[in-house]
């Protein structure tokens, strides 16, 4: 296990968002996280990447007990997020982007300046490996279509080496052609022995790249299920609760 | 949204705020020429390098206030800040001691008064506008209470020669402004607490997420800005001999002024510190060419005003088509 | 972070920050009343009423515009007090009767208003910055226009309104606080334009989708400020029987600061008339406690900006523990 989350908890005011969760992946591991609006997907992630602390459980991360207090402690930790929402800073150029956070510095006389050259060549790479076209590495971000984005985005994931990388709706909004691309993506992550844990609304994609699949319901994680082993038919009963009504009516 | 941004690629590329320099640099020849018709002193090399001493203190807390304003924030307290770092610097010349002592102090106390800015705004969670029209309700407390009655005079001019005096041909204030431009423009753009800083000012959600510290940051750019407000505090001693200060917003309002005249965006995320700078100048020159001219230095604040509405009307119709329909 | 219990808890924060605000006023009074013999002796409400108009009505007029969102705020208030002030001046001066100058004025403070929603509202200026802009403009005129120097000259029966008493109460605050009070309450919690003006604070793209003319309704709340300005300047004018180009100077400071002490939230939604009111008695009943007790107006301006931190920080940790709006 590279990962492992065990009766998580989290609250908002009166609200219980996570209950008791339980949540892992493997190294080398596509996991799939999916439920409905609601149940409980975003928080968790939020809470795997340090945005949230949690409210009760553990966090475990190469069989190592952790506590994330900010998304920097996860990144820190080997994690890499990519939000739904992107986070990326419109008014900045792409090559800012890649590496905001993680800037490469040169000391001159002991002040760590930024060194502009190697973050530009590569950022260089980084665009060239997951084939992501832009007009040009010092143009704003802000002035990119939703495709390139998302390539941009990936990219500062995959610049920052993380041994997890979580990805939330990565192709909701993108063109066919991009979410090819996006897909093609997480398999290769996946050859490189990384661990990705994938947010997704559309079964086909899950069922196209994941191991397994986790679902998440009412804030609790219900079920664990192969994805060679299920149907798209049993995870959206299992997402909707369908299986529930059907023992409750026999 | 996919929108194209700004359909002039080829300027923006050179710099977002390069049409906004250009235009200041025409404005400024547009009135210098003005101004030196009207009047034949107005050109000689003594009244422009007065005017530049003149605007040192604005310059230098400018380029401060630039960086909080990229940063998303701003501060209105800066009068305050001066105020107070001016006062315990005269305090301590009064008390008998020397420069070496006093020009750390003075230092020491504005960037305190700045972090404490900072503190509020980012670990209280208060907006900027009402933190730092707090703090400067505060600040004035604490230079009554520092004053104890009597307007300190008489105060030596050690650093005097960093404004009167001349290396070679350059005045050495031009020297001061430089060396403060340049330090400032280094940390925004060379240094990863700049990239910070934009960042900020873009999107401050976003940056968090990313794992920049912004509370820290913001606390830093706030006692930056405060360090060189004392700094204008060790520079405005020097210049009047006492301490006769007035506390009030003006001096916050002009730096706030000369920074978006300079092309820095209101909102952040973009700025200009040349902008700024020409800014400072434009103001300065308005105010010596009016007095000069013989019209009423009470105009100049209509003049700036006005020139502000037109400029961030210039900047609101640019920016139409990236607006939210509302 | 303090973890809340299941129940009821707060079920209306502002009614909630209202009692604290009453408290607080008790506690200003005792604490006024302590320091010195004078506060209980001098017929004090009637005393106290009588410099609360002008800054509530001020007080009054930001909390709309801060209510309505954007965020909106209006920072050129203190300028209309002044350049209304000068304009009845100068009218009278050109023998006009008084009651029609002011009528006038009030008109003028309608349109000065208008001209902030505008750049606001349909320019998408950032309120900061735009009234910082038409503050200097508008100053800048006023001073200008008058070189700086009162017009007096006042008919004594002017004096009616900023210095008579009716049933021992002052007339200002009778005839022109009171009801606009009262009718901006009944306005904002009784009619639906009240409904409008807090959902436009709330979410301006919902208030918009439902039909809402947000534009409209905050172009108007801007023109009402600068009416409630020109009513200010008439009763300041009227107080000091002369018209003075810097009447209104500072006063948007603390026109803010009671509204958001008030429990007016920065970025609207949330607020309202009695909180503006129980704010403003705090404020001045401190001044004039402190001032009777001979302690310098520094100390109150610092008291008011440490209230107005702590009110808005703590506003802060309440939104997020309760997660009501009202």
């Amino acid at each position: 296990m590279v990962f492992r989350m065990s009766g998580i908890v989290k609250r908002f005011g009166g609200l219980v968002a996570l209950d008791d969760v339980n949540f892992e992946v493997s190294k080398g591991e596509v996991m799939a996280l999916v439920g409905d609006n609601g149940a409980g997907k975003s928080t968790l992630i939020k809470t795997m990447s340090g945005a949230h602390a949690p409210d009760g459980g553990t966090i475990e991360m190469e069989g190592r007990l952790v506590q994330f207090r900010s998304p920097q402690e996860a990144w820190a930790s080997g994690i890499a997020t990519i939000y739904q929402e992107l986070a990326l800073a419109g008014k900045m150029t792409v090559v800012d982007n890649i590496f905001l956070g993680r800037e490469i510095k040169k000391p001159v006389l002991g002040i760590p300046f930024l060194d502009r050259q190697a973050m530009r060549k590569r950022t260089a790479e980084l665009l060239d490996q997951l084939d992501v076209h832009v007009p040009s590495v010092d143009s704003w971000v802000e002035s990119m279509s939703g495709g390139q984005r998302q390539g941009i985005a990936i990219a500062r994931a995959l610049n920052m080496d993380a041994r997890l990388i979580i990805m939330d709706e990565p192709t909701a909004a993108l063109a066919v052609a991009e979410v090819r691309k996006v897909l093609e993506f997480i398999k290769r992550l996946r050859s490189e022995e990384k661990s990705v844990v994938l947010i997704s609304h559309n079964i086909q994609d899950v069922f196209e790249v994941s191991d397994r699949i986790s679902v998440m319901r009412h804030g609790r994680c219900i079920a664990v299920r192969e994805t060679a082993k299920t149907t798209p038919q049993e995870i959206i009963g299992l997402i909707t609760g369908a299986h529930e009504v059907r023992a409750a009516a026999s | 949204m996919a929108s194209m941004g700004d359909t002039r690629p080829a300027l923006r590329f050179v710099s977002p705020t390069a049409s906004r320099e250009l235009a200041l640099i025409a404005a400024i020849i547009i009135v210098s020429v003005i101004f030196a018709s009207a009047s034949p002193y107005f050109l000689t090399v003594n009244n422009l390098v007065q005017t530049m001493r003149a605007g040192l203190e604005l310059a230098i807390i400018s380029a401060g206030m630039t960086l909080v304003i990229i940063m998303g924030a701003i501060d209105v307290s800066v009068g305050g800040i001066l105020a107070v770092s001016a006062i315990v610097i005269g305090k301590a010349y009064q008390a008998g001691l020397p420069v070496y002592i006093v020009t750390p102090a003075g230092l020491m106390v504005g960037t305190a008064l700045g972090a404490f800015n900072g503190f509020i705004t980012a670990k209280l969670k208060v907006p900027p506008i009402i933190s730092t029209l707090g703090s400067m309700y505060i600040f004035s407390a604490i230079m009554f209470l520092v004053i104890g009655g009597a307007w300190i005079s008489g105060l030596p001019g050690t650093l005097s020669p960093l404004i009167n005096g001349w290396v070679g041909f350059v005045p050495a204030a031009a020297l001061v402004i430089g060396a403060v431009y340049l330090l400032a423009w280094v940390v925004l753009r060379k240094l990863s607490f700049g990239s910070h800083i934009y960042a900020i000012g873009c999107d401050e959600h976003s940056a968090r997420l990313v794992g920049i510290n912004v509370d820290r940051t913001k606390i830093m750019t706030y006692a930056l800005l405060g360090f060189l407000t004392g700094l204008a505090a060790l520079l405005y001693v020097a210049r009047l001999r006492n301490v006769e200060i007035n506390i009030g917003t003006t001096i916050a309002l002009e730096a706030i002024a000369a920074t978006i005249l300079g092309g820095t965006n209101i909102r952040g995320g973009v700025g200009s510190l040349l902008g700024t700078l020409l800014g400072v100048a434009f103001i300065r020159i308005m105010q010596n060419g009016l007095v000069l001219m013989g019209v009423s230095s009470l105009w100049e604040t209509v003049i700036i005003g006005s020139l502000l509405i037109v400029v961030l009307t210039g900047d609101a119709l640019r920016n139409r088509n990236n607006a939210r329909a509302i | 972070m303090t973890t809340w219990t299941k129940g009821p808890a707060i079920r209306d924060p502002l009614q909630a920050r209202l009692i604290l605000l009453l408290g607080l006023w008790l506690v200003a009074i005792a604490a006024m009343t302590l320091l010195s013999p004078y506060f209980w002796r001098v017929s004090t409400i009637p005393y106290l009423l009588q410099y609360v108009p002008v800054l509530g009505l001020l007080g009054l007029g930001q909390t709309l515009v801060i209510l309505a969102g954007g965020p909106g705020i209006d920072l050129s208030v203190g300028s209309v007090v002044s350049l209304v002030g000068v304009a009845v001046g100068g009218l009278f001066t050109l023998g006009i009767d008084i009651w029609v100058a002011c009528g006038f004025g009030v008109v003028l403070g309608a349109a000065l208003g208008g001209v902030n929603g505008l750049l606001i509202n349909v320019l998408r200026i950032p309120s900061l910055m735009a009234t910082l802009a038409t503050m200097f403009v508008f100053g800048g005129l006023a001073l200008a226009t008058t070189a700086g120097r009162p017009i007096g000259g006042f008919p004594p029966e002017f004096a009616w309104l900023g210095q008579g008493h009716t049933f021992g109460l002052p007339n200002a605050f009778v005839f022109v606080l009171l009801p606009v009070a009262v009718a901006l309450h009944v306005m904002l919690t009784r009619t639906t334009i009240g409904r409008h003006i807090v959902a436009c604070g709330n979410d301006d793209r919902a208030a918009h989708l439902s039909g809402l003319n947000v534009v409209r309704l905050r172009i108007a709340l801007y023109a009402l400020s600068g009416v409630l300005a020109a009513l200010g300047s008439i009763i300041s004018m009227s107080w000091f029987l002369a018209a003075r180009p810097d009447a209104g100077r500072g006063m948007e400071l603390l026109a803010v600061t009671i509204a958001v002490l008030g429990g007016t939230h920065i970025f609207g939604g949330t607020g309202g008339v009695p909180g503006t009111i129980a704010a403003l008695l705090i404020v001045t009943t401190l001044q004039i406690g402190l001032q009777l007790a001979n302690i310098s107006a520094a100390w109150q301006l610092g008291l008011i900006g440490v209230l107005l931190i702590v009110s808005v920080s703590r506003l802060s940790v309440w939104r997020r523990a309760g997660g009501v709006k009202s």
